[in-house]
């Protein structure tokens, strides 16, 4: 809402500037985000009359005008020759500034000096384009600066009204909070209307009540439809609206002015001459002022003359029905109508007007007649023209101001201070107001409809009151709170498991390509769609974090950083059996080198190292996994295996497929894993018991054996485990080794084992005895052979 | 004078030692069992016996200042070794360290866990919800009814009708109400979504919620939890302000402004008394119980904090970027 400085001031009388009034209305509620200066000009810019008019010596395009601006004449080239001389015109001189910045000085044209320019109304700033050099329809007094005449220096409030508050969607309303705040009166417009007597053939009729609870029509006649006058087309574009003529603008000059939307209807143009407000049936076209077809979806307001659609009530008015130049007799409409209805409407049609916009937040449904009667007066001063006395309002069942009880002692236990005399806040915004002892009765305007409750009333009275002058006062909160839960810790937990392995935490959309996930879906679930994605990019939830990892990977790789750790603990979203679920994971997403700040350290991410990180992982959980290869879509198929704990599958790990990658144009072997976070939590909740430390020493025997690829060699780890029995404190890989002196497909794999009696110390012979026993047992089981 | 003799032999050789062979090779010469001191000893029993004492005295003597020459020669022979030893060892200590990594936070999630370390410390509960929502959660227990204007001014993604992503963490806090008895003081922290994306605004992005729900809260007692959380957060300068505003869910409802030294007056919060309908929602009874209600979007902070001007730079993920963090 756009406030011009000088129309809030004809309603209040105030001692504050207009920084001042910024303030007050902001720490009211009445949020003003900017003070706008609308024209940008400045300097002698002047009324004058055209004496003189020739042609210009050396150019056909130009013409000469001798100007009078009532102390001096001026010569001055322009470009507009239609100008002619008796015009009264706009005459910008020496130093003065123009709205597009273009500063005014004498200026040689083919050897005349033109001592200043003409104006017209866009380089005014009152007119976003213009061809012709403004004349004034009449004459006008010379020499008066137009700047400080029509407002040109106007200062303007910006002010974001909230949805609560219809009422400040207009001056009025503005000025009311203001009155409020400073004690100052109101000065409310009182039209001043001659009425003349006629009979005239015109009637309205509301089918639909609850869509239109009030109409009403006036009829003014002989009216000319013309361009308005300046001061009017300077208040309507520093309030932010186009000035189009004299009727139209009028009818928006109310509506900011007085909050009411209002809408002109040439009489003439009605072929029945009556008003029917009826409910739309769907399926009607109506062409708007919009110059748009809209097709009705039903349940529109709509006003007819019995038979045509006139205007979509309270959102547009039809094209048919306008007020064209031609126009001599107006229908001048006033209407309340129902905000759900007037919302429904706008949304389903995707039209949303300052008529739209103000009664679907609820105007006054009784200031029908101040409004109709401001209209007439102003039409009437624009347009000439008579009113009928004749008023047409239909209102069946009239909206009553609400009656709302308010307990003193409530006031302070909400707000937490004392308020002195709140009564009087509240008749300053216009409530009427009985004391009643420990109560207020209060009676709430009808302009006010977000005020129904008591708590609506304590709202006024604190945000006049001032809430700068509540002291605040210590909390205390429940002793049995806890803070952060189990879950959160845990998360926190795992989060710095993760950075203390080096890896970077990445915060990602959890929308995701569908084409991607269709194309490479890791995981088997069924993705959910967005409605209204905000980008085709982003239009499905992610199944797996992997699709937000690889966009982090492939934006960073791009950017030249290609030693990658990156993890998220973030959700997925997928469908179940008909239901929503969203799950937290684990993933992380790695390439390049293993430690790139480390020059002692060449090794390239792998697949092993990657796996080493999630091993260490549950190993300090006290998850007892198992990794069975796998296929995995979007995964290299060689090199990728789910993860299981108790026989269910809490994640899975693997080499991104080189195919995928390259549409995302990463060029380095890129790793993923990802783990289910509740499941991981569940598992983990069974944390290692205590073990002795150990008294006796341990001995290391190493084996190598020569394997198939493809041969799972965790089976010959789980075998010494079983056939070492309590002796084997520990089995593991000592080195993985292909290539050079090994048979092709074949994979030397050396093991280690360390055995360890809890009460005495081992000998060599008797070690030596078992492990070559187990040794055996494993070549035979699995026909496999050690390597010498 | 032999001894004279043999003292000058040993002390002439001795200076030119230079290495361990050497210095062997002397030790033989002069101080072994067949070397030449020794070998003076022999010459005792060709002596008168009145001078033998003499004389056995200064051979002994020579004895000692000998041993005593050669233990200083191999001291220092013994440090130059070490010190060669060293030199092959040395190494350019000033070169940089062979950097081992750690990973960084993200921004977001930093300043996210500093704002519920302070609410944590303060007493308030950290609670979660979904993200997908029910439009009854997320808006009309909430009181804000299906064509109520104020659904516009959260642009949401919707899945169905009926579900959409959680515009604000709030309906954690019907969740909340719903399961448990008043009193209440929670947070709850999360991912919201709104279809809004430009440099100010990403479609997904982190909010801090909080709801203290009990007997005979008012402004004031807001007012406190806002002032004691601007001054732990942003250091004891801040200061809040209180500007009327409008939410649905809570009346009288505010934006906040906290004060910071080199910024001026900043928005930072929204919040109020929660609206008695938001209560009857729950099965709570406005009479009985008052509440207030806040919340932060966490990327407003972390710019803030950070001097962050595009918020798309929390979401780019540029590892150079992380790596401040």
């Amino acid at each position: 809402m756009r406030v011009p400085e000088s129309w809030l001031r004809e309603f209040v009388d105030l001692d504050w500037d207009i920084e001042q009034i910024a303030e007050r209305l902001t720490f009211s509620g009445t949020s003003v985000e900017d003070i706008l200066r609308p024209f940008n000009v400045s300097g002698e810019i002047i009324t004058a009359r055209v004496i003189e008019r020739f042609d210009h010596p050396a150019s056909e395009k130009l013409i000469v005008c001798k100007v009078d601006t009532g102390k001096r004449i001026y010569t001055v080239i322009t470009a507009d020759k239609t100008v002619n001389e008796g015009d009264y015109v706009i005459l910008a001189l020496e130093g003065a500034t123009l709205n597009n910045g273009l500063k005014i000085e004498p200026r040689e044209f083919k050897g005349v000096i033109s001592e200043g320019m003409l104006c017209s109304l866009e380089e005014l700033g009152l007119e976003e384009k213009s061809d012709r050099v403004y004349r004034f329809p009449d004459p006008v007094e010379l020499g008066v600066n137009v700047v400080e005449e029509y407002g040109l220096n106007e200062r303007v409030l910006d002010i974001e009204i909230t949805p609560n508050r219809p009422d400040c969607l207009s001056i009025i309303g503005v000025a009311r909070e203001l009155s409020a705040l400073s004690g100052r009166p109101l000065n409310k417009p009182q039209p001043d209307v001659s009425f003349v007597d006629e009979d005239v053939q015109f009637d309205v009729e509301i089918e639909d009540v609850e869509g239109c609870p009030r109409y009403s029509a006036r009829i003014m006649k002989g009216v000319t439809v013309k361009d308005s006058p300046l001061w009017m087309k300077a208040r309507l574009v520093a309030a932010g609206v186009r000035s189009l003529n004299n009727v139209v603008d009028a009818t928006n000059y109310v509506m900011i002015e007085l909050g009411h939307p209002v809408h002109a209807f040439d009489l003439n143009r009605l072929k029945n001459k009556r008003i029917v407000v009826k409910s739309a049936k769907g399926g009607e076209r109506v062409l708007l002022l919009d110059e748009k077809e809209y097709e009705l979806k039903g349940g529109e307001v709509l006003i007819t003359d019995g038979e045509n659609v006139l205007a979509l009530g309270g959102i547009m008015g039809g094209m048919e029905s306008g007020v064209y130049d031609d126009t001599r007799d107006l229908v001048l409409e006033v209407a309340y109508f129902d905000p759900v209805r007037i919302r429904k409407a706008a949304k389903a049609l995707g039209i949303s007007s300052e008529s739209s916009y103000r009664f679907e937040r609820g105007v006054d449904p009784n200031d029908v007649e101040l409004v109709s009667l401001r209209l007439a007066e102003l039409i009437q001063k624009l347009a000439g023209g008579y009113v009928l006395r004749k008023f047409w309002d239909v209102y069946p069942r009239k909206i009553e101001p609400k009656k709302v009880m308010l307990r003193k002692a409530r006031i302070e236990k909400i707000l937490g201070t004392k308020v002195e005399e709140p009564g009087d806040i509240l008749r300053r915004l216009e409530f009427q107001v009985e004391d009643r002892g420990d109560s207020y009765e209060v009676l709430v305007p009808t302009f006010r409809p977000d005020v129904e409750r008591e708590i609506d009333l304590i709202e006024e009275i604190g945000r006049i009151y001032g809430y700068e002058k509540v002291e605040s006062k210590v909390i205390s909160v429940p002793a049995v709170n806890r803070g952060w839960g189990e879950k959160q810790l845990f998360r926190r937990e795992i989060s710095q498991f993760m950075k203390g392995m080096g890896f970077d935490e990445v915060v990602t959309f959890s929308f995701v390509d569908s084409q991607k996930v269709k194309k490479w879906p890791l995981v088997d679930r069924e993705p959910i769609a967005l409605s209204n994605p905000i980008a085709s990019d982003m239009d499905v939830m992610r199944t797996s974090q992997f699709y937000s990892l690889i966009q982090v990977l492939a934006e960073n790789f791009k950017r030249q950083n290609r030693d990658l750790k990156l993890f998220e603990i973030g959700k997925i979203y997928f469908k179940e059996n008909g239901n929503f679920r969203e799950i937290e994971t684990l993933s992380a997403m790695s390439c390049g080198l293993e430690n790139p700040g480390d020059y002692t350290d060449k090794r390239s991410v792998s697949f092993y190292t990657i796996k080493g990180v999630l091993d260490e992982l549950f190993f300090r959980l006290g998850v007892n996994v198992v990794y069975r290869a796998a296929e995995i879509p979007g995964l290299f198929p060689t090199r990728s295996a789910r993860i299981y704990v108790e026989n269910r599958e809490i994640g899975f790990i693997g080499m991104v497929d080189p195919k995928l990658l390259d549409e995302y144009d990463v060029k380095e072997d890129t790793y993923f894993f990802e783990i289910d976070m509740e499941l991981l939590r569940k598992y983990a909740s069974k944390r290692p018991a205590y073990r002795p430390t150990p008294r006796f020493p341990a001995v290391r025997r190493d084996i190598s054996f020569l394997l198939p690829k493809g041969f799972e060699s965790v089976k010959i780890i789980e075998l010494f485990k079983k056939s070492g029995g309590d002796l084997v404190e520990e089995v593991g890989v000592f080195d993985i080794y292909e290539g050079k002196g090994i048979p092709e497909n074949m994979v030397s794999v050396t093991l280690y084992v360390v055995f360890r009696h809890p009460e005495r110390t081992l000998t060599d012979e008797e070690v030596n005895k078992i492990f070559e026993e187990m040794v055996q047992k494993a070549e035979r089981e699995f026909g496999i052979r050690r390597r010498f | 004078m032999e001894i004279e003799a043999v003292e000058k032999e040993a002390i002439e050789k001795l200076s030119k030692i230079s290495n361990v062979q050497e210095l062997e090779s002397f030790r033989i010469e002069f101080l072994g069992k067949k070397g030449k001191i020794t070998g003076l000893m022999k010459n005792l029993k060709n002596l008168p016996p009145e001078e033998r004492p003499a004389y056995g005295k200064r051979v002994n003597e020579l004895r000692e200042k000998i041993e005593k020459l050669f233990e200083e020669k191999r001291q220092q022979i013994q440090r130059i070794l070490e010190q060669e030893k060293m030199e092959k060892m040395r190494i350019d200590v000033t070169v940089p360290g062979a950097r081992r990594k750690l990973g960084h936070s993200h921004p977001v999630l930093k300043v996210m866990e500093e704002i519920e370390r302070i609410f944590v410390s303060m007493g308030f509960d950290v609670v979660e919800g979904p993200e997908i929502e029910t439009t009854w959660h997320n808006f009309d227990a909430l009181n804000t009814p299906e064509w109520h204007p104020a659904r516009d001014e959260h642009d949401s993604f919707y899945i169905t009708d009926d579900l959409l992503l959680r515009t604000h963490t709030s309906p954690v806090q019907i969740r909340t109400m719903l399961e448990r008895k008043p009193p209440i003081a929670i947070i709850s922290p999360g991912k919201v979504y709104r279809r809004d994306y430009d440099a100010t605004h990403l479609p997904m992005f982190h909010q801090v919620e909080g709801l203290h729900v009990d007997r005979d809260l008012s402004v004031a007692h807001l007012k406190f939890t806002l002032e004691e959380f601007a001054r732990r957060m942003f250091g004891e300068g801040a200061k809040v302000r209180l500007r009327p505003s409008f939410f649905p869910f809570t009346e009288p409802s505010f934006e906040v402004d906290v004060y910071l030294s080199g910024y001026g007056w900043l928005e930072i919060l929204g919040a109020g008394m929660v609206d008695p309908n938001v209560f009857l929602n729950v099965g709570y009874d406005p009479e009985e119980w008052t509440g207030y209600a806040f919340g932060m979007g966490v990327e407003r902070i972390a710019m803030l904090k950070y001097g962050i001007a595009d918020i798309r730079e929390f979401v780019r993920n540029d590892v150079r970027f992380l790596s401040s963090y």
